[in-house]
């Protein structure tokens, strides 16, 4: 099986990238906000906004895929807008399953940095927008390990996507609904070769990610 | 703060444990293992609610338990060639020949042959209830299908190589190039290849204000929904034509098959797949039993107020 001879299987790659990449992205920007905002800030009830983050971390995708179906269905709130059945709709869930991962890991990993800088940024005196590049700046290393755990999630959905995203042939068919699809058909082989292609991509990507930790590393030495 | 963690460690462990007991399966093994049926059969035939409303029946009756694994036709079949079952219940006549062609069928005592049809229903093709297509008016099933292809509207395909995907499939014009295959089958902007169950196109269907073959079962299940009409804009435009007969088959399988690993795809060594024929023998006399056809005749009349299954 020749991904270039396709047709068919370049336009589930793509769409598969597609949404994986939108997704993680678009989560990370959500997210981190978040993470960062809780981490920095001592207020009352901190605590219980760290522990319903950290619930959410495990939000069931077939939950948030029949909800947002719900609400993006013909006769919900948001049906006007026509997304059910496409890509965007797909990412929407994504980004709904997988801020609250990058925010409560985010939270986890910056807290740290955040209390070990707080005397030099406050005797600093900087504003409030600096001092978060500054801590963003010190969790790098700890940040690509978020987005690697973010785009993992994301590429390696399923249940959600499928409801809002109806595995519709070249059009909102991904690699994962795609293997499910072939498991009902009974197509086993084909099953595992997009597996192994699903497998290939995420290696790609953490290869990507742990060349710019060392090299985060190398400089910080 | 010591204290906090051990309270935290404690407080893990109990709701481990509880989770565990939780688990752990109330019925202790009887002195007696209960004798069991594999069946693999099909979504249309276990979301139809039909096997369900059959299984206490059949227990009481026979003294045997029957365990259904459910998938699409192809993939039922495939996991009794790998040996998972004892007896497949289906309904796509082509994959059920094929599968007996290849050495997996055997005859029951008391039968022909190895493909027992038992009951039919009739498939139906759904759409919205304007009927832009004007299906409902057509002289027959096929006309139907052409004025929606000649239309361009929008038609949802199972595309799962179900048994409903096939017989869709026979419908349309051969003209068109449509076949069960993603790879080679033709494209059009106004065929949709869901990939899904009958459920999920269904409501897809509604949806998209879109046509659909369906089998009645599914579709009356749907729209006398204990929640309401899950689907609204839906109606039955065209049925009872002789090309929308939906036949189920049961086949038992040879003990002396060429079972396939499942991995591998090749040959297993003779004497690794255990097949019980007595169960299958038991779970093919109760379906084609005057008892069962009885039940099986009622099935739907109080709730729809017309039977799903006619049985032959």
């Amino acid at each position: 099986m020749v991904i270039g001879q396709d047709p068919m299987l370049q336009n589930i790659v793509k769409t598969t990238l597609e949404m994986a990449f939108t997704s993680s992205i678009l989560a990370l920007l959500f997210g981190v906000l978040i993470g960062l905002v809780v981490a920095y800030n001592n207020f009352p009830g901190k605590k219980v906004v760290v522990v319903i983050l950290r619930t959410l971390m495990g939000l069931p995708p077939v939950v948030v895929g029949i909800v947002v179906f719900i609400l993006f269905s013909g006769t919900g709130p948001f049906g006007h807008l026509k997304l059910i059945y496409s890509v965007e709709l797909m990412i929407v869930a994504q980004v709904v399953l997988i801020t609250p991962i990058v925010a409560g890991m985010t939270e986890t990993s910056l807290t740290p940095i955040v209390d070990r800088m707080r005397p030099t940024v406050k005797g600093l005196g900087l504003s409030v927008p600096k001092k978060f590049f500054l801590v963003l700046n010190e969790g790098k290393y700890q940040l690509i390990a978020v987005y690697l755990f973010a785009f993992a999630r994301a590429i390696s959905e399923v249940g959600a996507i499928q409801i809002v995203g109806g595995n519709i042939l070249n059009k909102t068919r991904t690699m994962t609904t795609a293997i499910a699809l072939n498991y009902n058909t009974g197509d086993f082989a084909l099953a595992v070769a997009l597996g192994i292609i699903l497998l290939a991509i995420a290696l790609g990507v953490n290869l990507v990610a742990g060349l710019l930790q060392m090299g985060l590393k190398k400089r910080n030495d | 703060m010591k204290k906090l963690t051990s309270l935290a460690l404690v407080l893990l462990l109990v709701l481990s444990l509880v989770t565990f007991v939780a688990c752990d399966p109330a019925d202790t093994p009887s002195a007696e293992e209960p004798k069991v049926v594999r069946i693999s059969t099909t979504t249309s035939v276990n979301d139809s609610g039909l096997m369900a409303y059959l299984q206490p029946y059949f227990e009481a009756d026979t003294g045997y338990k029957w365990e259904i694994a459910s998938a699409g036709t192809g993939a039922a079949i495939k996991s009794a060639k790998y040996g998972n079952a004892d007896v497949i219940l289906v309904h796509s006549k082509s994959q059920e020949e094929a599968f007996v062609a290849d050495g997996f069928g055997r005859v029951v005592e008391g039968y022909s042959a190895e493909r027992i049809s038992f009951m039919y229903n009739y498939f139906v093709l759904v759409g919205p209830t304007a009927d832009p297509a004007g299906a409902k008016n057509a002289t027959g099933v096929k006309a139907a299908f052409s004025s929606i292809a000649s239309g361009s509207h929008t038609f949802i395909s199972r595309g799962d190589k179900s048994g409903t995907h096939t017989a869709e499939l026979k419908l349309w014009d051969s003209a068109l190039g449509l076949t069960n295959d993603p790879a080679t089958s033709a494209t059009y902007d106004w065929y949709v290849s869901a990939g899904q169950g009958m459920g999920a196109c269904l409501t897809m269907a509604n949806e998209q204000g879109a046509y659909c073959l369906t089998d009645k079962a599914t579709f009356l299940s749907m729209k006398n929904h204990a929640e309401g009409d899950k689907l609204p804009g839906l109606s039955i435009l065209f049925e009872q034509d002789d090309a929308m007969k939906n036949t189920y088959s049961m086949i038992a399988v040879n003990p002396n098959a060429p079972f396939i690993d499942s991995v591998t795809g090749e040959a297993l060594p003779e004497g690794t797949v255990t097949i019980d024929t007595e169960a299958a023998n038991v779970f093919i006399n109760w379906m084609t039993s005057t008892r069962a056809s009885e039940l099986i005749a009622q099935y739907g009349v109080e709730q729809y107020g017309q039977a799903l299954f006619t049985v032959m």
